[in-house]
């Protein structure tokens, strides 16, 4: 998605014929990962710093690693990250010249086929191919298995959809409805001007919030279907 | 005639999403009023739902923008 200001940086980079140029977006997610980097590793050093890290833990902790039940360490940090990566993320479009690299549907259905990939395999590594007869719930009568295994599989995969598509349609949604309060501040008759403007503000606010919620609803399903193919589901 | 089906997906899509809305915030008011001390739990399954309605409202906004943006006809 290029900004409206210029026509978005480009470099290109084609490695065995195919285009993985570097854009605007890509910057941003590297300067997302930098981020991160200097906060939780390099920042670590400060007492300050650790105090801030505790909170994110704590709120992490409670909110997340409680509905994926085990202790494992690995799922804590994968989860604290993905949380705080589409957090970054999300906000980098509330910057002057900044564009958010979840609003591409292809950030976001990258980091849901992602999520999706991860539990299908982490459920099979815990319970084999009894991962996949979970989908059946015990005593149902061999007739309707016919219509009944179609639709669980169907509901299966609409979970990684709506995930990618939620992201995407509430940072994309809020980035163009931005966009079009500023026409009208720009339309609006002079002495009229502040009425949109003010409307700018209030959404750009709005955006913030949208952006902590959206962050949390992503990790929170991440960690409820990777709950519940690691666990077993019936 | 695309900006009447483009106008008419998100109209009827933030009809169903305010309904639902209401109920969502209607039974989390009367949940706190009966037990005031699940405050904290109950915050999060409103914002839970919030999300999930929200993002209905949002793919029907997604598709009307489609169709304006598709030349077609």
């Amino acid at each position: 998605m290029a900004s409206e200001h210029h026509s978005g940086l480009l470099i290109p980079f084609h490695p065995f014929g195919m285009d993985m140029s570097i854009s605007h977006a890509v910057f941003i997610m590297w300067g997302t990962c930098a981020l991160i980097f200097l906060f939780f590793v390099v920042a670590n050093k400060f007492k300050r710093f650790r105090q801030i890290e505790g909170f994110i833990f704590d709120f992490v902790q409670d909110a997340f690693a409680s509905s994926l039940k085990t202790k494992s360490k690995l799922w804590f940090s994968f989860l604290l990250t993905l949380f705080v990566f589409i957090l970054l993320n999300n906000l980098s479009g509330l910057l002057p010249g900044g564009e958010s690299p979840t609003s591409n549907i292809n950030v976001t259905a990258a980091m849901a086929i992602l999520i999706f990939l991860i539990a299908q395999i982490s459920g099979f590594v815990s319970h084999g191919f009894h991962h996949f007869q979970n989908l059946i719930p015990a005593g149902l009568p061999k007739v309707m298995l016919v219509f009944f295994i179609p639709l669980e599989i169907i509901s299966q995969l609409a979970r990684p959809f709506s995930l990618a598509v939620r992201l995407f349609a509430n940072m994309f949604a809020g980035h163009k409805v931005l966009t079009i309060f500023l026409s009208l501040v720009i339309l609006c008759q002079p002495l009229l001007k502040f009425l949109p403007f003010t409307g700018v503000v209030l959404i750009s606010f709005f955006e913030i919030f949208v952006a902590f919620i959206q962050s949390f609803i992503f990790t929170y399903l991440a960690s409820f279907y990777i709950g519940e193919a690691v666990s077993g589901q019936h | 005639m695309e900006s009447l089906a483009a106008g008419l997906a998100i109209g009827l899509a933030a009809l169903g999403v305010s309904f639902s809305l209401a109920i969502v915030y209607f039974k989390t008011l009367d949940s706190v009023t009966r037990q005031p001390d699940l405050l904290g739990s109950f915050r999060v399954l409103m914002f839970i739902g919030f999300a999930f309605i929200e993002a209905i409202a949002l793919y029907a906004l997604v598709i009307s923008f489609m169709i304006l943006s598709s030349h077609a006809g």
